[in-house]
C-alpha cells in the first residue's frame, strides 16, 4: 500500500496559518454559519444586528433587486410569487416534480432543472440558493477577516446525488471552495460526540423545516461510523404548518368567514408562529384573515397533535426501518439525539422518546447543532491542529442502479454502503464498429426505473470499433465521500479510456456554471451594494405598511400630537424609499419605529384584554 | 445476478488476516480502521487531484473488501473464488430433500404474512435464524477443517436462500409493528 503519501492533516503547515474554514448549514428554512475559534471553541457568526439565523429566503424585487433574509421572508405576504421561502425543497428537481397549483412562483418553461419567472429572468435553485450562500459567505468573511479557504457544506442525509450536486453548484456560483458535503445528522453526532466524548450507538432524528433524516452511528474511538440512514426530503417542519394552516382555513370557511387565496401566505406565517407557540404552551389562539376581519380560532397542542399525528408516524415508521437495516432494536440504541427545530414540538419528542423507551437528548440547540458539526469538521479538514481528531465513515442513502432492458433497474451500489464506493461492471458491444455506448444511472429502491430518480445519462464515446460482442467495456461506477456519482470507462483490450459524457436530468451543466459563474464575478460588488439597498428598501417598505395598519386599526389609542408626527415620519420615510440612499432611509425607518412604539404597547395591552384563551398569536407586523 | 465477490485482489491480504473462514473480527475491525484513517478522503483534502484520487480508489476498495469479509457468506464465496472455485457453478444440483425444505419455509412465511400473523413470523424467524447459524457451522467445518469446497458451495447456496427468506420474515415483522 505505497499508493499515498501519508500525511497528517495539519502536518504541513506551520502552527501560525490558521486557515478560514466555517460550516454552513443552508436549510430549508433558515441558514447558519459556523466556524471554530483560536481557542478551539465553535463559535456561530452573526450578522451585524447580531443575529445567527438567516431565514433561507430570498426575495427578488420588480426592478430585479435581490433581498436574502428577514427582510425577504417578510415580503413574502405582499410578494409571494417573487419570495422564495423553502428553495431548498426544489434543488435537484425537474419542472414535473413541482406542483404548479400548489406553490405561489410561475414555473420557467424548458427541459432540465426547475426554474421559476422573476424579474430578473428565470432562475434555478441553484442560482437563488447562491444568493443565501453569498451573504454567509460575506459574513464570514467579514468576522474572520479575509477570503475564506473552504466550507463544508451541509446536506440532509436522504439528498440524491442531483440534490447534492445542485448543492455544490450554489456553492461554486457563491464563490465557496467547498470542503465536503457533509449530512446533517453526521454533523449533529460529531457536535454531540466531541462535546461529550461520547462512545456507542446512537439514532440521530433529524426534523427540519422541509427534510426528515434519521441516521445511526456506532461512535468508537474517534471514528463516526454511520450504519444506516433513512429518511425523506419533502418532510419537515414546513409540511405541520401547512396542515394547521389547512386546518384553521377549514374552521375559518365553516365559521363562514373564508380566508381569501391573497392571505394564504399570511396564514401560513400564522399557523408557524402558532406551531411553536404550542411549543410553550396548551393552547394558542390565532387571528385567522378573513375578508371580514380578523377571525380568531383557538387550537390546542392536543388537537394539533391529532391533525400532524399521520406525519409523525411517517417519521417514527423511517426511523424503525433505518434501525431494521442497522440490525438493531430501539433498545440497543445508547440515545436519541433530537435535531432540527421541528423536533422541538412536544408531539415529536414524546414519540421518540416512547420509541426508544427514554427521553432523548436535547441539550444543544437543534436549529444550531448541524452548523457547530459542520465547523469542526471544516476545522479538521482545512488542516487546522484542533483539538479533536476523528474520523467519519458515511454511507450512500440511496442505492445507486443502472438501466437494463425493459425499463428494469439493475443494483450497482446498494445503499448504506460505506463510503467512498466503486463498483465496475463488465459490458460489450452489441454491433460491429460500435463507437458508443449510453447509460441511464438512476437510484433508489425501486424495480423499475420509471420509480427511481434518473440522475444522468452517461454517453462513453470513443470505443475503438471491432466485431460485435469482442469488446470488454469495464465502466466503473463511483460514489465519493460527498455522495457524488461519477462514471468511467475503459475498453479493457485495446487499454482505450472511453470519454465520457454527463447529462444531468436535473442539474446544470457544466457549461451554464461558468457562464453564471463569469456574470456573477463581474458583477460582484455592485451585486452587493445593490443588496444592501433592496434589503432596507423592503424592511422600510415592511414597516411603513405595518405603521399604516396600525394607525388605520387602533389610531384612537394615540394621543393628538402623536399622530401628527407618525404621519410626518411615514411621509419622510416613503419619500426617501424613491432614493438610492440606504443610509438615510435606515436613519429614517429607525425614526419611525421609535415613534410606533408606544402604540404597540399600547396595542398589545388591548389585545391581552381580548384574548381568549393561552397566548395569543399576533398578526404580522414586521 | 449473484453477488460474486471481486476475486480482483486477496481480500484477507488487505488486512493482513489469515485466508480462512474462522475470523479475528476484533482484529479485522482494527485493521480497517486504522487503514481508514491514514488513507480516506478526509485525509487529503487538500492534496493534489491525483492524491485524493488515489485515496478514493484506495478506501473504494477497503470499503469493498471489509463489507466482503465482514459477512460471513461472502467471506465464504471470497475463500472459494482464492482457491479458483465458483461457489455458484451452474451445474450444482440441490438435494431433494434441501429443496423440500425451502419449499416449507416460503409457504410458512406466505401464510403468516397475509395477512401478518406476529408470533407466527417471530417463530419462523427464529427458525430460520437457527439454519442460518447450523449452516455458517457447515461452513467452517467444510472451508477451514474438511477443505470439501464442493460441500461449502452447498452451504453457500443454502445459505442465500435461508438469509433471504429470513430478511422478509423480519421486515415482515416489522411491517406488522409499524402499521
Amino acid at each position: 500500500m505505497n499508493l499515498l503519501q501519508i500525511a497528517e492533516p495539519g502536518s504541513r503547515e506551520p502552527p501560525t496559518a490558521r486557515r478560514r474554514a466555517v460550516g454552513i448549514d443552508l436549510g430549508t428554512t433558515h441558514s447558519l454559519v459556523a466556524t471554530v475559534a483560536e481557542d478551539g471553541q465553535v463559535r456561530l457568526l452573526a450578522d451585524t444586528a447580531g443575529e445567527v439565523l438567516l431565514p433561507s429566503a430570498v426575495h427578488i424585487g420588480a426592478e430585479g433587486g435581490i433581498a436574502v433574509g428577514r427582510a425577504a421572508a417578510a415580503a413574502a405576504a405582499g410578494a409571494p410569487a417573487t419570495s422564495f421561502l423553502s428553495i431548498k425543497r426544489y434543488m435537484g428537481r425537474g419542472a414535473a416534480d413541482v406542483p404548479a397549483a400548489a406553490v405561489p412562483y410561475v414555473l420557467a418553461a424548458g427541459e432540465g432543472p426547475v426554474r421559476f419567472v422573476t424579474p430578473r429572468g428565470p432562475l434555478s435553485p441553484v442560482e437563488i440558493s447562491a444568493e443565501i450562500l453569498k451573504v454567509l459567505r460575506q459574513r464570514a468573511q467579514a468576522a474572520l477577516g479575509g477570503p475564506l479557504d473552504g466550507a463544508v457544506i451541509t446536506v440532509p442525509a436522504y439528498f440524491d446525488d442531483a440534490q447534492r450536486q445542485a448543492t455544490r453548484d450554489a456553492a461554486r456560483l457563491a464563490g465557496i471552495e467547498v470542503l465536503r458535503l457533509l449530512n446533517e445528522p453526521t454533523a449533529a453526532a460529531v457536535a454531540y460526540g466531541l462535546d461529550r466524548g461520547g462512545e456507542g450507538l446512537f439514532a440521530i432524528y433529524d426534523l427540519g423545516g422541509g427534510t426528515f433524516d434519521l441516521s445511526v452511528l456506532r461512535l468508537r474511538r474517534g471514528v463516526f461510523e454511520v450504519l444506516a440512514t433513512a429518511g425523506d426530503t419533502a418532510l419537515g417542519g414546513d409540511d405541520f404548518d401547512r396542515c394547521l394552516a389547512d386546518w384553521l382555513h377549514a374552521q375559518a370557511a365553516e365559521a363562514g368567514a373564508p380566508v381569501p387565496p391573497g392571505e394564504a401566505v399570511r396564514l401560513r406565517a400564522l399557523a408557524r408562529r402558532a406551531k411553536e407557540a404550542l411549543s410553550e404552551t396548551e393552547a394558542v389562539t390565532v387571528d385567522c384573515p378573513t375578508a371580514t376581519g380578523p377571525l380568531p380560532v383557538t387550537i390546542t397542542r392536543e388537537s394539533f397533535g391529532a391533525l400532524t399525528g399521520e406525519l409523525l408516524a411517517r417519521t417514527l415508521r423511517l426511523t424503525r426501518q433505518a434501525l431494521h437495516e442497522a440490525g438493531l432494536t430501539p433498545a440497543e440504541v445508547d440515545g436519541a439525539v433530537l435535531v432540527g427545530g421541528a423536533s422541538r414540538m412536544p408531539q415529536v419528542r414524546a414519540g421518540v422518546a416512547s420509541l426508544f423507551d427514554r427521553p432523548p437528548l436535547t441539550d444543544l440547540d437543534p436549529d444550531r447543532v448541524v452548523a457547530l458539526g459542520a465547523a469542526r469538521q471544516a476545522d479538521l479538514l482545512i488542516g487546522n491542529r484542533g483539538p479533536h481528531d476523528y474520523l467519519l465513515l458515511d454511507v450512500l442513502p440511496l442505492s445507486l442502479g443502472i438501466e437494463t432492458m425493459g425499463g428494469l433497474v439493475e443494483r450497482i451500489i446498494p445503499r448504506n454502503s460505506t463510503l467512498p464506493a466503486m463498483r465496475a461492471q463488465h459490458f460489450t458491444t452489441f454491433a460491429d464498429g460500435q463507437r458508443a455506448m449510453r447509460l441511464h444511472v438512476v437510484q433508489g429502491e425501486r424495480d423499475l426505473v420509471a420509480d427511481c430518480r434518473s440522475l444522468a445519462h452517461f454517453e462513453l464515446r470513443g470505443i475503438p470499433p471491432m466485431v460485435a460482442g469482442a469488446a470488454r467495456i469495464e465502466v466503473s461506477f463511483q460514489v465519493d465521500a460527498d455522495g457524488l456519482v461519477s462514471v468511467s470507462a475503459c475498453e479493457q483490450t485495446t487499454g482505450t479510456r472511453a470519454e465520457v459524457q454527463v447529462k444531468p436530468a436535473y442539474g446544470l451543466t457544466e457549461a451554464q456554471i461558468t457562464t453564471m459563474l463569469a456574470d456573477s464575478l463581474a458583477h460582484a460588488e455592485e451585486d452587493a451594494a445593490a443588496r444592501a439597498l433592496a434589503e432596507q428598501r423592503l424592511a422600510a417598505e415592511q414597516v411603513l405598511q405595518a405603521s399604516r395598519a396600525a394607525l388605520t386599526a387602533d389610531g384612537d389609542l394615540l394621543a393628538g400630537g402623536e399622530h401628527e408626527a407618525l404621519t410626518q415620519a411615514m411621509a419622510r420615510l416613503q419619500a426617501l424609499l424613491a432614493t438610492d440612499d440606504a443610509p438615510a432611509i435606515a436613519a429614517a425607518q429607525q425614526a419611525l419605529e421609535r415613534l410606533t412604539e408606544p402604540l404597540a404597547a399600547r396595542r398589545m395591552d388591548h389585545h391581552i384584554g381580548t384574548a381568549l384563551a393561552g397566548r395569543h398569536v399576533r398578526d404580522l407586523e414586521g | 445476478m449473484a453477488m460474486a465477490a471481486d476475486v480482483a485482489f486477496d481480500c484477507f491480504a488487505l488486512f493482513e488476516l489469515p485466508a480462512r473462514f474462522a475470523l479475528d473480527c476484533a482484529a479485522l475491525e482494527a485493521s480497517y480502521l486504522a487503514q481508514q484513517r491514514q488513507l480516506h478522503p478526509d485525509r487529503h483534502v487538500r492534496a493534489a487531484p491525483a492524491q485524493q484520487h488515489a485515496a478514493l480508489a484506495a478506501t473504494a476498495r477497503l470499503n469493498t473488501a471489509y463489507r466482503t469479509l465482514a459477512e460471513p457468506r461472502a467471506r465464504a464465496v471470497h475463500l472459494l473464488a482464492l482457491r479458483g472455485v465458483d461457489a455458484f457453478a451452474a451445474d450444482a444440483a440441490v438435494p431433494a430433500a434441501v429443496l423440500a425444505r425451502q419449499l416449507d419455509w416460503h409457504e410458512a412465511l406466505e401464510a403468516a404474512s397475509e395477512p401478518a400473523d406476529p408470533p407466527r413470523l417471530a417463530a419462523l424467524a427464529a427458525e430460520l435464524h437457527a439454519a442460518r447459524e447450523s449452516l455458517l457451522a457447515q461452513l467452517a467445518g467444510a472451508l477451514d477443517e474438511q477443505a470439501d469446497d464442493a460441500a461449502a458451495a452447498a452451504a453457500i447456496r443454502q445459505l442465500g436462500f435461508v438469509q433471504r427468506l429470513h430478511e422478509q420474515a423480519r421486515a415482515a415483522l416489522l411491517a406488522g409493528q409499524s402499521a
